[in-house]
């Protein structure tokens, strides 16, 4: 059978050329008439390439890579390493076309994610991301190279786990300085209110803090009273009520700050720090602060040390201090000092 | 092979050949009367009248139509092709004309305009390439070199008219209409003067052609000329209604201030 294209002598019963790959056997009924049309959206977004074309010769740009990238990527592990950035293996070998729609979806749901990161939709949205950020890792190699299902899910498991992991601590290592999290009671006066998600900057200067700062300190200050307290969360947002050096009494739930009281709605003494009555002097390079705790026993008979030991904060154990509430969105914005 | 396959494949119809205008069917002895029979050339009639109308979302209706009769001539690929990059669709056409490709791989015209869906998405290596292959095949139709004027316009002028005379020298009978193409890529390059030479013979044989007076129109419009005003209205009174036609002639009409300051 000769290819009316190229005129290569095939097999007979070939479907397609050989060597052209043109189609040789025409079945007219199974021919599709209708063109497919272009989506009205695509429009704009054509006419910017066509602009990027005539500028920089956009289209003339092809990128081959070398063949030994093309061999390394064929192993399942370097793929797997090059899919920590979504897609990248595939840009590399020419293969991006097959997870565009993919990588699409994990934009969408990342920057999303992102957007309402703080509230459960923020979370959900996020778990979605790394689970097409492990689609797209796997569909590189291990989904063609596998060939049980239960290898296959094997697989695809653990890669989701280990991204899992690389999505939880990588922000860490991209923005150091940036950490977060929600607050656990409300402070009227500045409509903060309980469980509202807040971001933070470690990298503070002991000058920058001032009354009414809300900072987030090491765990292990709030562990001590592990035994007899119980922390609320892990992370807790608290609030600076006392500076150093100055003398601070807590009675009937309000702040006295050197015997001149406190606004409450301002500085709202959480639940187990509403004593009768409390005093202590602020030691120098320490803080007081507002932190939500929720007692084991509730007849402790004097909780004076207990409050000296965890609201009475070294600086050194001030990890960061908030600079701007994240959720809700309605009160999204840089916290007004 | 079917006999149909055969008659679209080897023997193409001659593009136009079947067309009829003003007084064309006058002419003809055994006029049908009543409705017309809907087959494949009606549809290609009806194809090609839309064309000249400027209507081509409904021409690529037509052509569809034609193929759904008979899905092997070549007319109707040819015709899509050419009424997607019409409507602006590039890639799509460049598909389109891959796909005919795959079933009439030896037609120039099929290259030409996937050469010109290239061109006109400025894929410039890959216009000239589909271009050379249109070429190199042989048996150059009048849009061979209609397409290859076209993408050597923006190169080199001399070229490019010569590829137009080319053009229109193998057009034959079909000559009036591959002068409104050759006009419109004149136009398109800014040769005004020669589209208009061009337009005028085209409304001359095909007066009820609403495309031809309109492009007269606007590049009578573009050099400042007087008749622009007429040309575009008559295109109006063949295609009542035509958005692109109104718009031209708004711009013909000399503004509030221009009136003003008229010496």
């Amino acid at each position: 059978m000769r290819c009316q294209q190229c005129q290569f002598e095939n097999m007979p019963g070939q479907k397609t050329c050989f060597k052209c790959g043109a189609v040789m056997e025409i079945d007219p009924n199974s021919i599709s008439i209708y063109p497919a049309r272009m989506a009205k959206w695509k429009k704009p977004v054509r006419a910017v390439a066509r602009v990027l074309r005539r500028i920089g010769g956009y289209s003339e740009i092809k990128f081959t890579p070398p063949a030994w990238v093309s061999d390394y990527l064929d192993d399942s592990i370097p793929s797997l390493i090059m899919s920590v950035i979504p897609g990248l293996a595939h840009l590399f070998t020419g293969r991006f076309k097959e997870i565009r729609i993919y990588f699409l979806l994990w934009l969408i749901f990342l920057s999303t994610g992102l957007f309402f990161f703080g509230s459960p939709n923020g979370y959900i949205l996020l778990a979605l991301a790394v689970g097409m950020h492990t689609g797209i890792a796997v569909q590189y190699r291990f989904l063609k190279k596998l060939e049980t299902v239960r290898e296959k899910i094997a697989v695809t498991v653990v890669v989701l786990i280990l991204f899992s992991l690389m999505y939880r601590y990588m922000p860490r290592l991209v923005v150091p300085n940036l950490d977060g999290g929600n607050i656990f009671f409300d402070i009227p006066a500045r409509q903060i209110v309980n469980g509202d998600y807040f971001l933070s900057w470690r990298n503070i200067d002991q000058k920058d803090l001032k009354r009414g700062d809300l900072i987030f300190v090491k765990p292990s200050v709030a562990y001590n009273y592990r035994q007899r307290m119980r922390q609320s969360t892990g992370q807790t947002i608290c609030q600076i009520v006392g500076l150093p050096g100055e003398k601070l009494e807590i009675l009937n739930g309000i702040f006295f700050v050197n015997d001149q009281p406190l606004d409450v709605n301002e500085y709202p003494a959480v639940e187990w720090l509403q004593v009768d009555k409390y005093s202590a002097i602020i030691p120098p390079n320490s803080y007081f602060v507002n932190i939500q705790y929720i007692m084991y026993n509730h007849n402790i008979p004097n909780i004076s040390p207990y409050i000296n030991d965890v609201c009475i904060v070294k600086f050194e154990n001030i990890e960061s201090r908030v600079f701007m509430q994240w959720m809700p969105i309605s009160r999204r914005g840089f916290i007004n000092r | 092979m079917d006999a149909d396959f055969k008659k679209g494949f080897y023997k193409p119809m001659t593009r136009f050949s079947q067309l009829e205008f003003d007084g064309a069917d006058k002419e003809k002895p055994n006029e049908q009367i009543g409705e017309p029979v809907h087959d494949t050339a009606y549809y290609y009639k009806e194809a090609i009248r839309c064309r000249l109308a400027g209507d081509f979302e409904l021409a690529l209706r037509n052509y569809s139509r034609m193929l759904e009769m008979n899905n092997m001539r070549f007319e109707g690929w040819l015709g899509q092709t050419l009424m997607l990059i019409e409507l602006g669709e590039y890639a799509e056409a460049a598909i389109w004309a891959n796909k005919a490709l795959d079933l009439f791989p030896q037609q120039p015209e099929l290259y030409a305009a996937r050469a010109v869906a290239y061109h006109r998405d400025l894929k410039k290596a890959d216009a000239i390439k589909s271009s050379d292959t249109a070429i190199d095949i042989g048996n150059q139709s009048a849009y061979v070199w209609l397409s290859r004027a076209e993408i050597m316009y923006p190169r080199k002028h001399s070229v490019a008219e010569n590829c137009l005379s080319k053009a229109i020298s193998a057009a034959g009978k079909e000559g009036a209409l591959v002068k409104l193409e050759a006009a419109r890529i004149m136009k398109h390059y800014g040769n005004r003067h020669a589209a208009i030479e061009y337009l005028n013979e085209v409304v001359r044989v095909f007066p009820k052609s609403a495309l031809a007076w309109y492009e007269l129109g606007c590049c009578q419009s573009e050099l400042g000329l007087s008749a622009a005003k007429a040309a575009l209205e008559q295109s109006l009174i063949l295609r009542p209604r035509w958005n692109a036609a109104e718009n031209a002639l708004a711009k013909c009409k000399p503004s509030f201030l221009k009136r003003l300051f008229r010496r």
